[in-house]
């Protein structure tokens, strides 16, 4: 064999040592010169395929060689790439080799050629390339129709990322051709006179049903091509295998992109197994079924095979199968025997192979958090006690199982909810109490906080409560209070009382809980105050002096009504003499008191310090009504009394009193200039002292206006700015005036006090009244000295001697009913006297005499008299005024009732109107006195004119009673 | 054919509920499914661009009307024919759109495998515009006139449908756009065509 090695080599060498001789000197081709190129187009993959022979190889010669391929595009001398194919060439072999091209090649000719030159090792001596093959022309151009223009290549598939070239080949001018990518004009490069390309790098994936480019010709024709972009094929992700019963291995895996798209399906999955050199593919995307042989095969190797169109992506697991054992879930999952503290729990599993062993966790999850963990090995059925439980609580099993011999992974859980039974409460109700006296007995609320979920063991239905007296033992109350009530309310007598308190539920009742309340009345003790910090009240204290067992904090906030404020106390070990009272329910700017009360050992409780806080002190949100009193022309008082310190967002520190003075004046001494938030300026006084809640403002200048507004402050800021009251300062002098005009007042009061008691007197003296002549004392005295037939003039014995007779004005006309209107004239007529009988001047026979005491006399005839017309209303009976309505009526009643005196009418049976010569023509005009005033007729103080009657008593008139004194009036004259 | 879309399967049923004489109800039931059908045919048409991406739902988008399989678009001398005529190329042009119809959804059921609506609609377009065809031409024959519709020839749009597919995936694309197009004109035509014979319609 060796010897033939040699010989076959000594033949090669000698066989190419001939030839180069024979090409060098004769210059014949070369050996081994590439022959019978031929050149074809794969337009689907852009390939230039090439396939050749190597003539004169000898009979089983095996020779390496090495080609190399010179390719030129549209001509032979644009050499676009050179490259090198190594090869062991057989003789008469074709030899196949492929390029592809970037450029689709329908849209250039390409020209190939190819040399070679023997590469073999057992050739010692450097190898000669032989002679080019003759240029061999790949033209697709001839294949294409007499369209305007070509678009290529048409419907490529390629991956995202990668470039594209796109071209064209019209058969028109290239100015009248544009191109859109998307919809989006893009520009190429010529390559030839009628080709251009259009470089497309790092293209995106679009969309599945490609991107669309296309040309169009003149705006009318149209040619494209769609460019498929698939999404790189990714290598599929979380690949692995498992069984559940050793018989069938589910690989899965995450399949990551879809690379499917309208030209190219989604990418197929396919599994091999190297060991037993099966395969199958895969029915989904993410997961394959495999069937375990049945010779027990044990190592597996499986390859998963991700493809497309464009790449292939492959993993590879390598495991035994029992180490990729993965249980189902188990089943019937059951808590049996359930009691307050424990619980048994049953499952069962499906069995794996034949007699294999599982093991199990049973988890307890109680409020969610795995509380207990308990492994067990099972075949098929699991038990498992649990216990230490709690009674009355919700609890969830749950488990899961793995493959005993080789844990892989568990099972799915499975889990079961129950709850344990209830037990009786396993401590008592933290108890608190108030005591407060109501009608001279203490009433106490006992209060109590619900037991917790973990102490109360079930559902508290009530609380039992029992208050022995412990000084009358016999006088004890029992009470069972609802357990939705968490405070009761005891009057007891002024005794010492020990209280006992048990929470029940449905099995029994909790440990009592026991307090003492002392007959004493509580002390008293002065109010401090307590720091905040950033997890509540710091409360300290001084511990009892004695021996106390305990301390309770309680506190309750003094608030607005609106926040729900319930006593809260904290219960404290015996060496406490501090805590921090912490509640998510303290709120800044409300006022917390807290009460440390120390525990006897008896159980009493006794106080011992009373503290108020704040969480964090706000500014006042109000400012105190405030009443201005005492106010003088240089002084005012202030005062704010009703305001409460206690009930404020923050401890009052003091005032500020706000005063603006009149302008230009400056501050009161003890007041700062300050300046408002509307930057006015005022002055401000600070009072220090939260109970001073007077203030006086002084040294106010008279008749000014000032403007005051007082408002609390606190650590944390002063109340809100409110309006300014205005107040103006009395005058100086007012006070004086007050004191004159004050007396005085009161004198003219008393004058007419003393006037309005002394009033008839005063008339009296003033203005008597009238006379009657019937009652005068002169009566009496005449008839007793004189003439015992003197009487009293009746009217009806008088004889009228005159009438007056009045010259009225032309025009004047006389107005009576209907009418209040004065029917006095301007220039009043001269009176004119008619004397009807002899005066005392033509008289010459004796007559009675007629005295009147004064001149006084009938006001309604006065007023009928003087105005000259009756005051009659339009009710009056015509009867009573129609006679006197014209001047021949008055003279008619003249004339009658002088007959009618004439026949001695009886005086009393007549009204008589007296009409004097003194009396005022009309009331009140006293300038218009008669111009010649009848002389006073002698024996008579005044003289009788005439008398006129009135009333229905009169009998009307007779028309022959007129006489003359018709006549004597004219038209037009008036009477009196 | 549901009636909501106007069928015509059974033209005579609904002469005897309609108060109209026979002509003017056939008249009118066939104006209303062609009312329908343009539509209809807007909405496939809008459908149509959606699965093809840019730059067929571009507004500025639009290829050549160029006849496909000898179909054109309606010619602007067609308002000025007689009505009969016009109803004649109308009913024409409806018989040869079911098969160009086919053929598109053909191409998009490999295109567009997913577009289950694109490809209902262009099913549902198919075998409405055979029925409008058909209404059309019962209304010619009402008329008494001729109707000479030539049938379409399967064989031509079999022979488009290759020589789409050869042409690439971008033929296909434009190839649908034209006769989704030529659809919608079609229809609309006909309605308008129609509308002249509707009682209520200019004469």
């Amino acid at each position: 064999m060796a010897l033939f090695a040699v010989f076959q080599t000594t033949f090669l060498l000698a066989s190419l040592s001939l030839r180069t001789y024979q090409s060098e000197v004769l210059s014949e081709p070369l050996p081994f010169t590439p022959e019978s190129l031929n050149v074809s187009i794969n337009s689907a993959c852009q390939c230039l395929h090439l396939q050749w022979t190597v003539h004169n190889l000898a009979y089983h010669q095996e020779l390496e060689m090495v080609f190399q391929i010179q390719i030129s595009r549209f001509n032979t001398s644009n050499v676009i790439w050179v490259g090198n194919y190594s090869t062991t060439v057989k003789r008469k072999q074709v030899l196949h080799w492929s390029w592809e091209s970037e450029l689709p090649l329908e849209c250039a000719t390409h020209f190939v050629r190819v040399r070679s030159v023997v590469d073999d090792a057992r050739i010692p001596e450097p190898g000669f390339w032989s002679n080019w093959s003759s240029w061999e022309e790949a033209n697709a151009q001839k294949l294409l129709g007499h369209d305007p223009l070509f678009i290529f290549p048409k419907d490529k598939l390629v991956e995202e990322g990668s470039s594209v070239t796109i071209c064209y080949v019209s058969r028109i001018h290239e100015d009248n051709i544009s191109c859109y990518l998307e919809g989006v004009q893009i520009y190429g490069e010529q390559l030839d006179r009628n080709v251009s390309a259009f470089e497309l790098k790092n293209v995106p994936f679009i969309r599945k049903q490609g991107t669309n480019f296309f040309c169009e010709v003149d705006q009318g024709d149209l040619r494209g091509v769609v460019l498929f972009v698939s999404k790189v094929l990714e290598e599929p992700k979380d690949f692995s295998c498992e069984t559940q019963d050793l018989k069938t291995l589910t690989c899965t895996w995450d399949p990551r992109s879809d690379t499917g798209l309208s030209e190219q399906p989604s990418q197929s999955y396919t599994l091999f197994e190297s060991f037993s050199g099966k395969k199958t593919l895969c029915k989904h995307s993410n997961r394959c079924d495999w069937q375990v042989a049945q010779d027990s095969q044990e190592m597996y190797n499986f390859t998963l095979v991700a493809e497309n169109y464009l790449r292939k992506r492959s993993v590879n697991i390598l495991f035994n199968l029992t180490h990729r054992v993965h249980p189902m879930t188990p089943y019937n999952l059951f808590p049996k025997n359930v009691g307050a503290t424990n619980a048994t729990i049953t499952w069962k599993v499906r069995t794996i192979g034949n007699n294999s062993t599982l093991w199990c966790q049973l988890e307890l999850l109680g409020e969610g958090k795995v509380i207990q963990q308990h492994n067990v090995s099972i075949k098929v059925n699991g038990e498992y006690l649990l216990s230490e439980l709690k009674p009355d609580t919700e609890y969830v099993a749950r488990v899961h199982c793995a493959y005993a011999k080789r844990f892989w992974k568990w099972s799915e859980l499975i889990s079961q909810t129950f709850t344990t039974t209830e037990a009786a409460p396993s401590v008592g109700p933290d108890i608190w109490r108030t005591v407060r006296m109501v009608s001279g007995h203490p009433t106490v609320t006992l209060f109590w906080k619900p037991l917790s979920k973990e102490h109360a063991n079930g559902k508290i239905l009530f609380y039992n409560v029992i208050a022995e007296n412990l000084d009358k033992p016999s006088e004890s109350v029992v009470l069972s209070i609802p357990a939705s009530a968490n405070s009761t309310e005891l009057t007891l007598h002024q005794c010492s009382y020990q209280i006992y308190v048990t929470a029940n539920n449905s099995v029994g009742s909790s440990p009592a809980s026991r307090i003492v309340i002392s007959g004493d009345p509580g002390n008293e003790v002065e109010e401090g105050r307590v720091n905040s910090t950033e997890d509540g009240f710091s409360v300290s204290w001084t511990p009892q002096s004695g021996d106390a067992t305990g301390y309770v904090v309680e506190w309750w906030c003094d608030g607005p009504q609106d926040l729900p404020c319930v006593l809260q106390w904290k219960n404290l070990g015996p060496n406490t003499t501090s805590t921090v009272i912490s509640s998510g329910a303290f709120r800044p700017g409300v006022r917390y008191n807290f009460r440390i009360y120390g525990i006897s050992t008896k159980g009493t409780a006794h106080l011992l310090e009373e503290k108020a806080g704040y969480l964090e002190e706000w500014a006042p949100s109000d400012n105190p009504q405030v009443v201005m009193s005492n106010l003088t022309s240089h002084s005012f008082v202030l005062s704010w009394k009703d305001y409460s310190t206690e009930s404020q967002p923050g401890f009052i520190q003091g005032y500020h009193v706000y005063l603006k003075p009149k302008a230009g004046e400056q501050c009161h001494p003890g007041f700062e200039k300050t300046v408002l938030p509307d930057n006015s300026v005022c002055c401000k006084y600070t009072i220090d002292n939260p109970e001073q809640k007077t203030f006086v403002v002084e040294n106010l200048q008279p008749e000014s206006a000032y403007e005051f507004f007082v408002t609390p402050y606190t650590s944390a800021g002063h109340g809100p700015l409110d309006a300014f009251t205005k107040v103006t300062t009395p005058d100086e002098y007012s006070h004086m005036l007050i004191r004159v005009l004050l007396p005085m007042t009161f004198c003219v009061l008393i004058v007419l006090i003393i006037c309005y008691l002394k009033s008839p007197w005063l008339k009296e003296k003033c203005y008597p009244d009238i006379p009657d002549p019937y009652k005068s004392s002169v009566l009496s005295l005449i008839k007793s000295k004189e003439n015992p037939h003197l009487t009293i003039m009746k009217v009806n014995d008088c004889v009228p001697d005159a009438i007056e007779v009045i010259n009225k004005q032309e025009g004047s006309k006389i107005q009576f009913l209907g009418t209040r209107k004065s029917l006095i004239e301007p220039e009043f007529p001269k009176p004119a006297y008619l004397y009807v009988l002899p005066t005392e001047k033509n008289y010459s026979g004796p007559g009675p005499c007629i005295c009147f005491e004064n001149f006084t006399y009938n006001q309604a005839a006065s007023d009928f008299g003087s105005s000259g017309h009756f005051p009659g209303t339009p009710q009056a009976p015509p009867y009573q005024l129609g006679p006197l309505t014209s001047p021949e009526n008055v003279l008619k009643a003249l004339e009658q009732n002088y007959m009618d005196s004439l026949d001695e009418i009886p005086a009393r049976e007549a009204n008589l109107n007296y009409v004097s010569q003194l009396a005022l023509p009309m009331s009140g005009d006293k300038n218009s006195l008669p111009a010649n005033p009848p002389e006073p007729a002698l024996c008579s103080e005044y003289k009788m004119q005439m008398a006129i009657p009135l009333g229905p008593t009169s009998p009307p008139p007779s028309e022959n009673s007129s006489l003359s004194s018709t006549t004597l009036l004219d038209q037009g004259e008036h009477y009196h | 054919m549901s009636r909501r879309e106007g069928s015509l399967e059974d033209p005579q049923a609904d002469s005897s509920i309609s108060p109209l004489p026979h002509l003017e109800a056939k008249i009118q039931q066939t104006h209303s499914l062609a009312r329908l059908l343009t539509k209809y045919a807007e909405q496939l048409l809008q459908e149509y661009v959606q699965h093809q991406g840019d730059p067929f739902g571009l507004p500025g988008f639009s290829p050549p009307r160029l006849p496909v399989a000898d179909l054109s678009p309606p010619a602007p001398g067609h308002a000025g024919l007689p009505v009969p005529e016009r109803l004649r190329l109308d009913a024409a042009a409806l018989a040869a759109l079911p098969p160009l119809l086919d053929v598109v959804r053909r191409l998009q059921a490999e295109l567009n495998p997913r577009a289950l609506r694109l490809l209902r609609r262009l099913e549902d377009a198919a075998r409405q515009a055979r029925a409008l065809g058909a209404a059309v031409e019962a209304v010619l024959a009402a008329l008494g006139a001729e109707t000479r519709a030539p049938r379409p020839e399967p064989a031509a749009a079999a022979a488009i449908a290759a020589a789409t597919a050869t042409a690439g995936v971008f033929p296909a694309k434009v190839l649908g756009l034209r006769v989704c197009g030529l659809y919608r004109e079609w229809v609309s035509r006909t309605e308008a065509d129609l509308g002249q014979l509707a009682p209520g319609g200019p004469a």
